[in-house]
C-alpha cells in the first residue's frame, strides 16, 4: 500500500518538473538591456538561439518525457536524476552561448541576464533531480552524487569564465574583493549570533523549565522579540547604543555604536533566542518524569542523569531550534546591512538604490545558498544526534 | 509467601513527612523482615507512596530515622544506598535511548562490573522476567507492549541483585489481564529469590495475592499492620472493614493454599471390578462419591456411588472429567477451588499433579471451615 503511494506520489513530482519545464520553454529565456540600469527586452528560445541549437532543447525534453513513461522502475529513478543534472547544467550551457552571441560592438554596454524561463527549467531540472534523490534515499551514494553533481558543474562553469558575460557575473567581478569580504561579514555575524544565542538561549530553556516563576516572563520576553520586525528591530537599536557610547567613550572603543555591527549583532541574538529557549524547553518538557526518576532511583547522580540521559533525549530537539535558529539569522544578517553592518544585504540594498536587479540578486543568491546548506547540514546533524529508539519506524525524512 | 529466616531489613522509626503545612506521613513506624513482602496498602493521598520514596531518600524525611540492615540511610551516600535498591515505579521509566540490554545494564555498570558479567546478568534476567534474551537484548523500549515494559523494569530493577526491591504501583498502568500475569510471575520469581520487597498498591486483590505482611495507611497514619489473613478476618476498624470490602471472605480465601487443606482421595481404578468396588464403598464406608482412575492413577472422571445397583453399566455409572475442567492443582488458592465448584456445580474437587495423577481432594466443607473464622460481625 504504502509502497504504491509512494511511487504514484513521486510520479506526480516528476510530473510536475516536467509540465514546469515544458512551459519554461515558452517563456522569455534570457533579457537583453541596452546597459545595467535600462529595462531590457526579453528574447524566447526561438529569438536566442538558432536551429541546431534548438534541437538541443527538444531532444532534452524528449528524452524527459520517456524517462517519465518509464518512471518508477528502479533504473529510471537514476536516469530521472540524471536527466535533471543535465537539464541545469544544459541550461547554463546555453545561457553562456547566447550571451556570446548577442555580444555586439554597438552596444558596449548591453547588459544579458537570465530571464524567467530559464530560471524556471533549472527548477524543473532540481525537481527532477529531487524526486529521485528522495526515491533513492539519502544514504544511497548514488542520491549524494546526483544531487551534487549539477551545482558543482554550474559552479564550475562561473569559475572558468565561461559565463563572465552574463550581467550578473559582470556585476560580481566589479566587486570581486567586496563580495568576498562581505561574505566573511555574513558568515562571522549571523555565526556570532546563533553561537551567542546558544550561549543564552540554552541556559534560558533550563531556567524557564526548572524554575516555574520564570517560565512566563522569560516566554513573554523572546516571543515579543520575534513579533518585532527586523527593520525596526535594528532601528530601535540605534538610540539607545548611540546615547550609551556617548556616555561612555571605553564603549565606543571597543566598537559599540548606535549603526554598526554591534547593534546588528544585539538584534540578532535577540532573535536566534526564541527558537534555541522554546526548544531547549520543550526537549527538557517532552522528557517523561518517570524516566528521571527512575534514573535517579537507580543510584545516578546528577551529572550522570544530565549526560546519560537528559542530554541525549534532549539535544536532537535543541539541536533542531539551533537550525531555525540559522537559517533565520543568515536571512536577518541581509536586512543588518542598512545600519551598516555589512553582509550580503550591502549588495541588495546597493542594487535597490541603483535599481539594478543583478545586483540585488547578487546578495540575494547567495544568502539564500547559505540558508539551504546551513538547513542541510544540520538536519544530518539533527539525524544523527537522534538515537535510534526515538526514531520513528519508517520516517524517510 | 514464606516468612524471612532473617531479621528486620527495613525498619522505619517515627517517619514523618510534611510539605509545608500539609503533613503526608504523620510518625509512623513499621518493620520489614528479610526475605518478605510488606505491601503498603490505601486510599490516594494517604502517604503510602512518600513513605516508601523516603526509603531510598527519593523524599528526605522532615523527621524520623530509617534503617536498612540496622544502617541509618542518612549516613549513607545516596548513590550508593540507591545502587543497593532495586526500583520499580508505575510508569517504569525505561530510557528511551537505550536497547533493553542497556537499560537493564544500567546499575551493574555504574558498579563497574565487566562486560561478559553484565552480558550473562542480562540474559539471566530476561529469562527470569519471562522473555527471551535474543529476541528482546536489541529491542528498544518503544518497541515493547505495557506488559513487556513492565517485565523489563522489574528485570532493571533486579539487575545488580540488589536485597530490597521498592515497587511504588508497578502494576498499576497494565491492563487487569496482563496484571494478574504479572503478579503471579512475581509471586514465582519472588519465592525463588526471597527478596525484602516493600509494595506500594491501592489494588486490594494484589496486596493480597502477594503479601506476606499488608499495612493499611490513612491520611498519613498507620491504621493496621498485620498478615493479610488476619486483615480479611478481622479488621481493625471501620475503615479497614469497608477498604476491605464486603467480599473480604472470599479475598481471603486466596490466601489459603490447597495443599494445606486436601485431603487423602477415595479411587478406585478402572476396570471390571469397579462398580463392585463402588458399591462396598457405600456400604462399608458411606462414601457418596469417588474418583475413577486408570492403571496410572490419573484421573478418567468421577462416580456417584448412589445410583450404581447391579443394572448399571460401567459407562452410565462413571461421569468423564475433561482435562482441567474441575481439577485443581496443589497451588491452587481456594478462591480457584471455590470458583471452579460454583463453575461446575459440584462439592468436592479433585487435587492432580502435572501427569494428571489424582494425589488428593478439597471439598466445600473445608472451605466453609475457614470462612466461618472471618468474624463477619464487625460493628462500629
Amino acid at each position: 500500500m504504502d509502497r504504491v503511494e509512494g511511487i504514484t506520489g513521486r510520479n506526480k513530482v516528476v510530473l510536475t518538473g516536467i509540465v514546469i519545464g515544458l512551459f519554461s520553454c515558452g517563456l522569455k529565456f534570457v533579457a537583453l538591456k541596452p546597459n545595467r540600469i535600462a529595462s531590457g527586452t526579453g528574447l524566447y528560445i526561438w529569438n536566442a538561439f538558432s536551429g541546431s541549437d534548438l534541437l538541443v532543447f527538444i531532444l532534452l525534453w524528449v528524452a524527459v518525457l520517456i524517462v517519465f513513461l518509464k518512471a518508477g522502475k528502479k533504473q529510471f529513478v537514476l536516469l530521472q536524476g540524471i536527466t535533471g543534472n543535465v537539464i541545469i547544467i544544459t541550461v547554463f550551457l546555453m545561457v553562456g552561448r547566447v550571451t556570446r552571441s548577442l555580444q555586439s560592438p554597438e552596444m558596449p554596454f548591453a547588459r544579458i541576464s537570465m530571464a524567467f524561463g530559464s530560471w524556471l527549467m533549472v527548477l524543473a531540472g532540481y525537481i527532477l533531480i529531487h524526486a529521485s534523490v528522495r526515491t533513492l534515499t539519502l544514504k544511497n551514494p548514488k542520491a549524494v552524487l546526483l544531487s551534487l553533481v549539477g551545482p558543482f558543474a554550474v559552479v564550475l562553469l562561473f569559475s572558468t569564465g565561461y559565463l563572465s558575460e552574463l550581467s550578473i557575473v559582470k556585476e560580481y567581478l566589479i566587486r570581486r574583493d567586496r563580495f568576498f569580504s562581505e561574505f566573511v561579514r555574513h558568515l562571522v555575524l549571523s555565526g556570532t549570533a546563533v553561537l551567542l544565542g546558544i550561549a543564552i538561549g540554552t541556559p534560558l530553556g533550563v531556567l524557564a523549565f526548572r524554575r516555574k516563576a520564570f517560565e512566563k516572563p522569560a516566554f513573554f520576553f523572546v516571543n515579543t522579540v520575534q513579533t518585532i520586525p527586523s527593520l525596526a528591530l535594528f532601528g530601535i537599536m540605534i538610540a539607545p547604543l548611540s546615547i550609551l557610547s556617548q556616555r561612555f567613550p571605553f564603549l565606543r572603543d571597543l566598537g559599540i555604536k548606535g549603526i554598526g555591527s554591534a547593534p546588528a549583532l544585539i538584534a540578532l541574538i535577540l532573535y536566534a533566542l526564541l527558537p534555541i529557549t522554546r526548544n531547549t524547553y520543550t526537549s527538557l518538557r517532552v522528557i517523561d518524569p518517570s524516566v528521571v526518576e527512575s534514573a535517579r532511583g537507580m543510584g545516578m547522580s546528577r551529572l550522570q542523569v544530565l549526560m546519560r540521559i537528559e542530554a541525549p533525549l534532549s539535544l536532537p530537539i535543541i539541536m533542531s531550534g539551533i537550525r531555525i535558529s540559522a537559517v533565520q539569522a543568515i536571512g536577518n544578517t541581509t536586512v543588518a546591512a542598512l545600519i551598516g553592518a555589512g553582509g550580503f544585504g550591502v549588495f541588495v540594498f546597493q542594487g535597490l538604490g541603483q535599481a539594478v536587479p543583478d545586483l540585488i540578486m547578487l546578495g540575494a543568491f547567495p544568502v539564500i545558498l547559505l540558508a539551504v546548506t546551513a538547513d542541510k547540514l544540520m538536519q544530518i546533524l539533527v539525524k544523527a544526534m537522534t538515537p535510534r529508539g526515538l526514531r520513528y519506524r519508517g520516517n524517510h525524512d | 509467601m514464606d516468612f524471612g529466616t532473617g531479621g528486620i531489613m527495613i525498619k522505619v522509626k517515627n517517619l514523618t513527612k510534611k510539605y509545608g503545612d500539609f503533613t503526608a506521613v504523620d510518625n509512623i513506624s513499621f518493620t520489614v523482615q528479610e526475605g518478605t513482602v510488606c505491601v503498603i496498602i490505601g486510599p490516594s493521598g494517604c502517604g503510602k507512596s512518600t513513605t516508601l520514596k523516603t526509603i531510598n531518600r527519593m523524599l528526605e524525611p522532615t523527621a524520623g530515622d530509617i534503617f536498612i540492615d540496622g544502617k541509618n540511610v542518612l549516613d549513607l551516600k545516596l548513590e550508593i544506598l540507591r545502587r543497593g535498591i532495586g526500583y520499580v515505579i508505575q510508569y517504569v521509566g525505561l530510557f528511551p535511548h537505550m536497547t533493553v540490554g542497556e537499560n537493564i545494564a544500567v546499575v551493574p555498570k555504574l558498579l563497574d562490573w565487566g562486560k561478559s558479567r553484565i552480558g550473562a546478568r542480562v540474559a539471566l534476567l530476561l529469562e527470569m522476567v519471562g522473555l527471551d534474551p535474543s529476541a528482546y537484548r536489541d529491542k528498544y523500549p518503544n518497541e515493547l507492549s505495557g506488559g513487556e515494559a513492565q517485565r523489563i523494569g522489574v528485570a532493571r530493577a533486579l539487575a545488580a541483585d540488589p536485597p530490597i526491591l521498592l515497587m511504588d504501583e508497578p502494576f498499576g498502568a497494565v491492563d487487569p489481564l496482563n496484571r494478574e500475569v504479572l503478579q503471579r510471575e512475581f509471586v514465582r520469581i519472588q519465592r525463588e529469590l526471597k527478596k525484602t520487597v516493600l509494595f506500594v498498591t491501592h489494588d486490594l486483590d494484589e496486596a493480597v495475592r502477594i503479601a506476606d505482611r499488608i499495612i493499611i495507611m490513612k491520611n498519613g497514619t498507620i491504621v493496621q499492620n498485620d498478615i493479610p489473613e488476619i486483615i480479611l478476618a478481622s479488621p481493625k476498624n471501620k475503615f479497614v472493614h469497608d477498604f476491605v470490602g464486603s467480599d473480604r471472605a472470599l479475598k481471603r480465601l486466596s490466601r489459603f493454599i490447597v495443599s494445606q487443606y486436601m485431603h487423602r482421595p477415595v479411587s478406585v481404578e478402572m476396570g471390571e471390578k469397579l462398580l463392585n468396588e463402588a458399591t462396598q464403598l457405600r456400604e462399608q464406608k458411606h462414601i457418596r462419591y469417588i474418583w475413577v482412575v486408570d492403571s496410572g492413577k490419573r484421573l478418567i472422571g468421577w462416580l456417584d456411588t448412589g445410583i450404581v445397583d447391579k443394572n448399571t453399566s460401567i459407562e452410565d455409572a462413571v461421569t468423564k472429567v475433561a482435562q482441567g475442567k474441575i481439577t485443581v492443582r496443589e497451588d491452587s488458592t481456594l478462591r480457584e477451588v471455590l470458583a471452579k465448584m460454583l463453575g461446575e456445580g459440584v462439592k468436592v474437587v479433585p487435587v492432580v499433579d502435572a501427569d494428571r495423577r489424582v494425589i488428593g481432594e478439597v471439598s466445600l466443607k473445608d472451605i466453609e471451615k475457614i470462612t466461618e473464622e472471618v468474624d463477619a460481625s464487625w460493628k462500629e
